[in-house]
């Protein structure tokens, strides 16, 4: 089999144009698609600037002086009396809506400066400002009844601005979601919880498609494995179509004539596609890591796991391949077999992601989509990413090496008896 | 050596080859000759074990080849019409990969790589890519494969067409050479009269897929040597003098042609004078004359009523 491999192999070295659409094609693709895409979901900086005035008329003193005033005067007992006033003394709304507005996580996009109502108002008006977050006399001692002592609110948080806008609705949500995780903090301190929750910040604009615990998968490395393994797929068509010249050439006639196995033509076409799959992928990755640092303080383990994955998807489109060759050489028609070939890697190619988020397919679609090489591939990675765990890559590569199996058996049976025309 | 029996091939109920028997003995050069179509290539295909024959055999020392075609492919060499090379390999790279796969010792096969090359004459030129080759370079090395292993019998289909005078005369050198020299058997089909002339002790003529004369070529022309052709060029030509000449005893047929007459008669006729006699008392001045020999062009319009390259 070796003269084979290192045949297909020089043959396509040699072929100038199909080492561009394998090797400068993906890469090209990935890159614009990184830089167009850096910018729409991975800018350092947020998509969202909010410029807002902090407006605070409320006093925290007279305002627990005047809880404490409406707790003595209430029914309870004692040590409920106690209780209560306890957990109001802890608990300062107004300097914790401040320090959470002067957070250093939100000071990249949102920048807040304390003024009186009047000058903040001046401000918004002449447009310096988006909006003031507005926090009224008597808003502590409202809160804490409201939330101590369960009684209606009569003082509450405002955003003040001159007309709707993103930056307004932006600063709305975060001071809304704050309070909500006041009032939250408060519910579990009342049913006995010692320990703080810490309030959530909002997130600045990356794409988390991860849990919490996991490193995000942004979509630059989404498109970077999916195009990459879209174009290992084609692989499979360049190498097994190149038996189409050997055939109409009657050089695939002659290597029959030299007694030589025929079945050892399929074996080097399988091993040229794994081999040319696995150096497309490895010099694509490499070459988009180099110059967009797709997978930053990536770790060794990361890159080993990322290798065996690739290793896995090589084998798998070089049973592909196999499968193309017998066709290749069972049928006579070349567009015929082009068409075949077009058809299943685009099948694959959409199902298996290759195209577009597999995750904006419908359910069934996903289903059969990581049923798909480049779809196991992609889904592999993507866990892999997040949490490279061995075990976890231990199903896709028995999958990848099920797949190449019954791939060439498929391409074993369909291969021409002897290479004798009947 | 090399027999085939009663071979045929039909495809979709068109006979391509109908019962070709042919031989090759050892050290014999045979020609096949026969039109586009006459089913030369299948014949050679079915011979070379590329194809299944519907009926018939191809025995190789006695013993047929159509169930275990190993034994012929070991001892066959093929140069097929096509130019079966890797256009992106050198003519180095092709034969060392063909070499290979025939399972030539590798270190025979660098010097029956450098033999062969030197023997088509392109030793000089071995780095170069075969798509960088002129028609006639891509020829030669397409016979230089077929002979890495040392084949006995060596297949040549139609090894010139397209191709230079320089290149021919060196393909046809080659194939003299191996068969003078080194006793290469050689089966040599073309459509080019005066190559299988030149090359062949024994020819075997096809036309629609059957065999329609064969044997030496001295045998092939003595079908014609009953018969004597004379080309007459004549001022002009008129129906009174064809029709005085066919008249004269021993001629067997008269033809008009675009300068005057052709006229065939029984060997030895002498109907010289007689016609210059004719062409006075019509007023006519005999131009040219020629007494024709036969070719096996001739012979081959003769047996089938077209000429080869028809």
């Amino acid at each position: 089999m070796g003269p084979m491999l290192k045949k297909d192999l020089l043959v396509f070295w040699r072929d100038r144009k199909e080492i561009l659409m394998a090797l400068l094609l993906p890469i090209g693709i990935i890159a614009i698609l990184s830089f167009v895409l850096s910018g729409m979901f991975d800018s350092e900086e947020s998509p969202v600037n909010v410029d807002a005035a902090l407006v605070i008329e409320d006093s925290q003193d007279s305002g627990v002086e005047h809880f404490a005033n409406q707790v003595e005067e209430s029914q309870l007992s004692e040590s409920e009396r106690e209780r209560l006033l306890m957990q109001a003394s802890q608990f300062n709304p107004t300097t914790m809506l401040e320090e959470f507005l002067n957070h250093p996580d939100l000071s990249d996009w949102l920048n807040i400066e304390k003024m009186n109502k009047e000058e903040a108002t001046e401000k918004i008006k002449a447009g310096e400002l988006h909006a003031a977050v507005y926090i009224p006399s008597g808003f502590t001692a409202s809160f804490l009844a409201e939330v101590l002592l369960d009684e209606s609110s009569e003082a509450t948080i405002q955003v003040l601005a001159e007309e709707t806008s993103t930056e307004r609705s932006t600063l709305g949500s975060i001071v809304g979601s704050y309070v909500e995780s006041m009032n939250l903090q408060l519910a579990v301190q009342q049913l006995g919880q010692t320990e703080m929750v810490e309030p959530q910040l909002p997130e600045g604009g990356t794409e988390h498609v991860a849990g919490s615990d996991s490193d995000p998968f942004n979509i630059v490395q989404y498109f970077t494995l999916a195009i990459g393994s879209l174009f290992a797929l084609f692989i499979s068509q360049t190498v097994a179509t190149k038996t189409i010249a050997e055939k109409r050439e009657q050089v695939f006639n002659r290597i029959l004539l030299t007694n030589y196995p025929p079945i050892y033509f399929l074996l080097g076409k399988i091993a040229s596609a794994f081999v040319f799959v696995w150096l497309q992928l490895v010099i694509t990755i490499l070459v988009i890591q180099m110059f967009f640092d797709v997978f930053p303080n990536a770790s060794a383990e990361f890159w080993l796991g990322l290798l065996l994955a690739i290793t896995g998807l090589a084998l798998a489109v070089g049973g592909l391949t196999g499968i193309f060759t017998s066709l290749t050489l069972k049928m006579n028609d070349p567009d015929a077999i082009n068409g075949i070939a077009t058809v299943i890697i685009m099948t694959f190619g959409a199902l298996g992601g290759g195209f577009f988020p597999i995750m904006f397919l419908p359910n069934f679609l996903q289903h059969i989509g990581i049923w798909t090489p480049n779809g196991k591939f992609l889904v592999s990675i993507l866990e892999w990413v997040q949490q490279p765990a061995l075990e976890d890559l231990t199903a896709p590569l028995l999958y990848f090496v099920g797949f190449f199996l019954v791939s060439l058996v498929i391409a074993l049976v369909m291969f021409p008896r002897r290479g004798r025309n009947e | 050596m090399l027999e085939t029996v009663k071979l045929s091939k039909t495809f979709k109920n068109i006979k391509a080859v109908d019962e070709i028997d042919l031989y090759l003995n050892r050290g014999e050069s045979v020609g096949l000759l026969g039109p586009n179509g006459a089913g030369k290539s299948t014949t050679i295909s079915m011979i070379s074990s590329l194809m299944k024959p519907t009926s018939g055999d191809v025995l190789l020392n006695g013993k047929s080849t159509i169930k275990d075609p190993s034994e012929i492919r070991k001892v066959l060499g093929v140069v097929p019409q096509e130019i079966a090379l890797y256009e992106e390999l050198s003519a180095y790279e092709n034969l060392k990969f063909f070499g290979e796969v025939y399972s030539v010792d590798k270190k025979r096969l660098e010097e029956r790589i450098q033999y062969t090359l030197e023997m088509v004459g392109l030793k000089e030129r071995q780095k170069g890519l075969i798509k960088t080759f002129s028609g006639g370079m891509k020829r030669r090395v397409n016979i230089a494969a077929a002979l890495l292993h040392e084949p006995e019998i060596l297949i040549l289909d139609e090894p010139t067409v397209g191709i230079d005078p320089q290149s021919r005369n060196h393909i046809l050198e080659t194939v003299k050479r191996l068969n003078e020299e080194q006793g290469t058997t050689v089966l040599y089909t073309s459509h080019y009269m005066e190559e299988v002339e030149q090359l062949c002790d024994r020819v075997y003529i096809v036309d629609h897929g059957k065999l329609v004369a064969s044997g030496t070529i001295n045998e092939l022309l003595s079908i014609l040597s009953s018969e004597d052709t004379i080309q007459i060029q004549l001022s002009q030509t008129t129906d009174s003098l064809i029709e005085k000449v066919s008249a004269i005893d021993h001629v067997l047929r008269v033809d008009e042609t675009k300068e005057g007459i052709r006229v065939i008669s029984k060997k030895g006729s002498n109907l010289l004078s007689q016609i210059v006699q004719i062409a006075e008392s019509e007023d006519l001045q005999i131009v040219h004359f020629e007494v024709e020999v036969p070719s096996l062009e001739d012979v081959f319009l003769h047996l089938t009523g077209k000429t080869l390259r028809d």
